[in-house]
């Protein structure tokens, strides 16, 4: 239960995370260098997407990891 | 910051300014660090469920090798959940340093001779009229004896004297470029002409820095000790407004009246007018007014296709030398109260025309100015009475010394000025760099010929004509900061299909 709850965790701060680099990539600004650093964040935006790809599949495996675990243990009377 | 455009121009603030840069860069790094705690906390939590799955793999291999195989992207040490947390605090620390370089980048790079000026007067003023006087009469009989010697310096270069041959040597335009003091004997001998060519007419920065510190000296040479101020310029303007008041007392007729009312030479409401499209249009419509009495408003209704009502009010600068009370709102009284931050007759005159006119409290409202015009456009935007019953969407104003002036936000601005226009100078202040505040400033030196023929004169800088020109080159621009203003313009002016109806109010002092 206790990595299927880290599993889970790992998803939502990814997602919050997500969240802020798409809110700082949406700041009102004109400047000359909003390109580059426009750049910076969509790299970072790219990086944080396959990320939480992986947390979700590290999730569901966690969490099929656990009925296994479970079915195991109640074979095994304990 | 300028971006490449027409020649010498150089716009400074709005969205593209160096404020507006300095507040995203902190705004994105506060963005980009919470991204990083996220991924920090989400590190730990991956970094326990690896444990967890360790502590319970002997119940079920296969499936925990499965959890690793899926988990091991977000604990890599190569593209994992730490390095792009350390990443997002890096790129935050980078915005940060930015944001430093851009807020100390800032503006005013002659904030330090105007307050140099500004404390020189304040300290001449306070040894009395009699030194301050004298010292005055010193500076100005320095200032012809150098000159004096100029001029005869460069007649002998012409010479054929062994004098002159040396000194046409020195003046040799090939050292007119040389830093240092050869270089700069070399362009003061250099060139045709009784003095050389880069002694002309004063530009709006020395005009600053001048008013500032005459200012500074005119407040100090009253009776009693004076605290220095670094910002002399109100309270002097204070001061002399107060003089033309007490003129008035003594030997004028005080007009505390006002009266605002349609003017009789208004034009046709319907007279075949054209919706205005550009900044250049509006500023034609404010040259229009000075065909006009003296103290005329121009207020145009804009009836949209969409069925909304949209209004551009126009004001024309001094027409009036005045500085007791006058009949004639337009004068100098009212420069003195606009640069003081007093109430101004010419801004009661442009709400009581809004009133007439019938603006409404939810409708766009554009208000544009030239010289004292701009001023008054920027009291009027920032008056409790138009915050709250209209909406004041943009401003512009043309040759308008507005340094000191505020702007409510939520208003965009375009202040167009030109390098030779010393009104712009006349407010001892350069105007702040804000996201809503677009300077864009023309040097008329580096324009066509007609531009470079203005750029000689006193007052070609300043006259409509010019400006409109100025204001042409800005709809031009591919500024972002320009560009920015004219999406706010549009707000207003729409697509230049609107029905158009032109009303003019004229203002006048009465007794009573």
């Amino acid at each position: 239960m206790a990595g299927t709850k880290c599993a889970g965790a790992v998803v939502d701060h990814l997602a919050a995370a997500r969240a802020e680099l798409v809110a700082a990539g949406q700041v009102d600004w004109a400047g000359k260098a909003a390109i580059r650093y426009r750049a910076i964040l969509e790299g970072a935006l790219l990086a944080v997407s396959g990320l939480r790809d992986a947390a979700e599949q590290t999730h569901r495996a966690s969490e099929r990891h656990q009925w296994a675990v479970d079915a195991a243990r109640a074979g095994a009377g304990t | 910051m300028t971006e490449p455009g027409p020649p010498g121009v150089e716009v400074i603030g709005g969205a593209g300014g160096t404020r507006a840069c300095a507040e995203a860069l902190r705004a994105i790094a506060v963005r980009v660090e919470r991204a990083g705690r996220h991924l920090d906390d989400a590190a730990i939590r991956a970094e326990g469920l690896a444990r967890s799955v360790e502590e319970t793999a002997a119940w079920s291999p296969q499936t925990a090798a499965a959890v690793c195989a899926e988990a091991s992207p977000l604990l890599s040490g190569w593209g994992g959940l730490r390095v792009r947390a350390d990443e997002a605090y890096e790129t935050a620390l980078h915005l940060r340093t930015a944001a430093e370089i851009y807020a100390s980048t800032e503006l005013d790079a002659t904030g330090a001779l105007r307050d140099a000026a500004v404390v020189a007067g304040h300290s001449l003023g306070e040894q009395g009229p009699l030194t301050a006087l004298i010292a005055l009469e010193l500076a100005v009989l320095g200032t012809v004896v150098a000159g004096v010697g100029l001029a005869q310096a460069r007649l002998l270069s012409r010479t054929p004297t062994p004098a002159g041959v040396a000194l046409r040597w020195l003046g040799d335009e090939r050292f007119a470029d040389l830093p240092g003091p050869f270089g700069f004997v070399s362009r003061s001998l250099g060139g045709s002409g009784l003095l050389p060519e880069g002694l002309g007419l004063p530009h709006s920065e020395s005009v600053e820095i001048g008013v500032s510190g005459l200012a500074a000296l005119l407040r100090a040479l009253l009776p009693g000790r004076q605290p220095l101020t670094l910002d002399p310029v109100p309270q002097t303007a204070a001061l002399v407004r107060l003089g033309g008041s007490a003129a008035t007392l003594l030997g004028g007729t005080p007009l505390p009246g006002l009266v605002v009312a349609p003017s009789a030479t208004s034009p046709s409401p319907t007279a075949g007018r054209t919706a205005p499209r550009s900044t250049a249009d509006v500023l034609r419509e404010v040259d229009e007014l000075y065909s006009a009495p003296p103290g005329t408003v121009g207020v145009q209704s804009l009836d949209h296709a969409d069925g909304t009502r949209s209004w551009v009010v126009t004001i024309p600068g001094m027409q009036d030398m005045g500085l007791v009370d006058g009949p004639v709102t337009t004068d100098n009284a009212t420069n003195l109260d606009l640069i003081a931050g007093r109430p101004s007759v010419m801004s009661e005159v442009v709400i009581g025309s809004m009133m007439q006119a019938g603006v409404g409290p939810d409708e766009a409202v554009l208000l544009a100015g030239h010289s004292q015009g701009g001023m008054t456009a920027l009291q009027v935007a920032g008056d409790p009475r138009v915050v709250s019953g209209f909406t004041v969407t943009a401003v512009v104003t043309a040759g308008s010394p507005v340094g000191g002036m505020s702007l409510p936000k939520g208003v965009e601005a375009l202040h167009l000025e030109h390098v030779q226009d010393l009104v712009t100078g006349l407010d001892g202040a350069p105007n702040p760099d804000r996201v809503n505040r677009t300077t864009l400033v023309r040097d008329l030196g580096a324009g066509d010929k007609t531009d470079r023929a203005a750029a000689l004169s006193i007052s070609a800088p300043h006259e409509m004509t010019t400006y409109i020109r100025t204001a042409e080159a800005a709809d031009a621009s591919a500024h972002p900061s320009v560009r920015r203003f004219d999406d706010v313009l549009g707000q207003v002016l729409g697509d230049g299909t609107a029905d158009v109806e032109s009303r003019w109010y004229v203002g006048a002092r009465t007794p009573g």
